[in-house]
């Protein structure tokens, strides 16, 4: 027994290794599925009016997919973070640990088995999309949305870091979670700056729709802030940690 | 404190401000190895923040700690653990993060010792408040720590269960040393060699029992049973080896200066006072009205 496995037992008998994956898998299904039988629900609510749309194709099933996993997906990483890195919450138990060990090795297996579980979740959702849009929709680009899940991979070790900053500045896990959505969502509007944009973390999980749109890759400023301040909150978060009272 | 022993734990001048507020005030203590050292005070004292300090969970606002221990175990009051995990679990946790050199066997002895080996497979979220307190104790000692400290571990138990728990204390004299908060005075006066009693962040007594005892009249307290307690408190108040004197109820209770001067002088009092004297009795003080009167 150890801190790592204790976090993999954490991850099982929590059924968080079954949730998270689970919660893509069902954006992956959901996604062509609701793109394949859009235009039939459209005809069916139609009231003597016929609607004729046209036949969705793979790149509508892919977008729809992004469409579902694109912020349900982090709130999920985002709460299964805070609910791993909130240790101090209950003083009883962070005594037991603090009085133990010291912050990185509690944090780092902590961050990883997060970052694992998150990153399996985000790439196994990705080929259950891709999977069935071959059979509902047709031949997706593969290439592009295998990367753009890459890219999203790299925003999800963001925003456990993020996750894990604000939980040692907070101790609560309602309030970790609700101040990293708020983060999320502030750092998605971000994005829409123009020029700046283009450097923030936020670029990155819908990076996927414009390599599908052809544009080429134009993210590594992005991917080099995100690392950058992946490493920086991390390295904050132990800083503050070791600082606060049990 | 005057110990020719080794000291584990020192502090000089411990201070904890929270904000204007002072938790702990000029706190310095001497624990000599291998003793039980009982910090007790009432709710608010400074107990919780003093043992955090030590177990280097908390920082001081001023002063020093001198801790001359390889491992220090710290039980909190009410020890809580991820529900998901079995008992047992938790003590190799607690192992793994200790010495390198403790064998995987003293998980199980340990176990054993806190009556948990039946419920040792068993989650922790169905165990009792009182199983709780014993694996907490488990978990603290499975390392072999030099330096166990203990805040209120027998305050959620019942009978039975105190008692375990002051005798894995008395156990562990002279294999460690152990720092043991309480407001249960019976528990001090049971298992601990020397106490410290906080009163509102200061220390206001630090020292062995006895002499605590010794120095607050229980060898010179009596008690007077009268039909006019006023005129014999009256007449005891100029008496020169009176220390003190106070009505109790329909007695007089009277400390003197010293156990050999009151012995000798007392019953010749009450055959010269003019009030009707039935009963002068020595009376043991007890260690919490002591208490009650160091941190009044």
């Amino acid at each position: 027994m150890n801190l790592w496995r204790l976090e993999w037992l954490r991850m099982i008998r929590t059924y968080r290794i079954i949730v998270l994956p689970a919660l893509f898998v069902l954006a992956g299904f959901l996604g062509p599925a609701l793109a394949k039988i859009l235009p039939d629900l459209v005809g069916e609510v139609g009231g003597g009016i016929e609607i004729i749309l046209p036949e969705p194709t793979a790149y509508e099933g892919i977008v729809q997919y992004l469409g579902n996993v694109d912020q349900l997906g982090l709130v999920g990483i985002a709460v299964f973070a805070a609910m791993s890195m909130t240790f101090d919450a209950k003083r009883e138990v962070a005594v037991f640990l603090r009085s133990r060990a010291p912050i990185p090795a509690i944090l780092t297996p902590r961050f990883v088995t997060t970052f694992a579980l998150s990153a399996v979740s985000i790439i196994v959702g990705a080929a259950v999309a891709l999977a069935l849009t071959d059979i509902l929709l047709g031949r997706p680009p593969i290439a592009e949305v295998m990367t753009g899940a890459g890219l999203y991979v790299v925003y999800a070790g963001f925003v456990i870091a993020m996750v894990t900053l604000i939980a040692a500045l907070t101790r609560s896990s309602l309030v970790v979670v609700i101040v990293a959505i708020v983060g999320i969502i502030i750092s998605g509007a971000m994005s829409l700056i123009p020029v700046v944009g283009d450097w923030l973390p936020s670029r990155l999980p819908g990076a996927t729709v414009e390599l599908m749109n052809g544009s080429a890759f134009v993210f590594w400023p992005a991917v080099g802030v995100t690392v950058a301040l992946t490493a920086a909150f991390l390295t904050l978060a132990t800083y503050l940690f070791d600082r606060r009272e049990i | 404190m005057t110990t020719d022993t080794k000291e584990v734990v020192a502090t000089s001048g411990l201070t904890k401000l929270y904000g204007s507020t002072a938790a702990l005030s000029d706190v310095s203590i001497s624990v000599a190895q291998g003793s039980v050292y009982g910090l007790v005070g009432p709710n608010g004292a400074g107990k919780t923040t003093l043992l955090s300090m030590l177990a280097g969970l908390r920082h001081s606002t001023s002063g020093s700690i001198e801790i001359d221990a390889a491992q220090v175990g710290v039980l909190p009051d009410t020890p809580r653990f991820d529900r998901w995990l079995s008992g047992k679990e938790v003590v190799e946790l607690a192992r793994s993060l200790g010495r390198k050199d403790v064998p995987p066997a003293r998980v199980m002895e340990v176990l054993d010792a806190a009556g948990l080996t039946d419920a040792a497979s068993r989650r922790v979220g169905g165990y009792s408040r009182g199983m709780l307190q014993r694996l907490g104790i488990a978990s603290t000692v499975v390392s072999d720590p030099d330096l166990i400290l203990l805040d209120e571990p027998a305050a959620a138990l019942d009978p039975r269960g105190r008692r375990e728990v002051l005798d894995l204390v008395t156990e562990l004299r002279g294999k460690a040393t152990v720092i043991f908060s309480s407001h249960i005075l019976d528990d001090v006066e049971e298992v601990c060699d020397t106490v410290g009693i906080l009163s509102r962040g200061e220390l206001v007594y630090e020292g062995s029992l006895p002499e605590l005892l010794s120095i607050h009249g229980t060898e010179r307290t009596y008690r007077i049973d009268t039909d006019d307690p006023g005129s014999v408190v009256a007449a005891l108040v100029d008496q020169d080896w009176v220390e003190s004197v106070k009505i109790s109820g329909a007695h007089v209770i009277v400390i003197g200066t010293d156990a050999e001067a009151i012995k000798r002088s007392v019953v010749g009092f009450a055959a010269t006072t003019e009030a009707l004297i039935t009963a002068v009795t020595p009376l043991k003080r007890s260690l919490e009205d002591i208490f009650l009167e160091v941190t009044q």
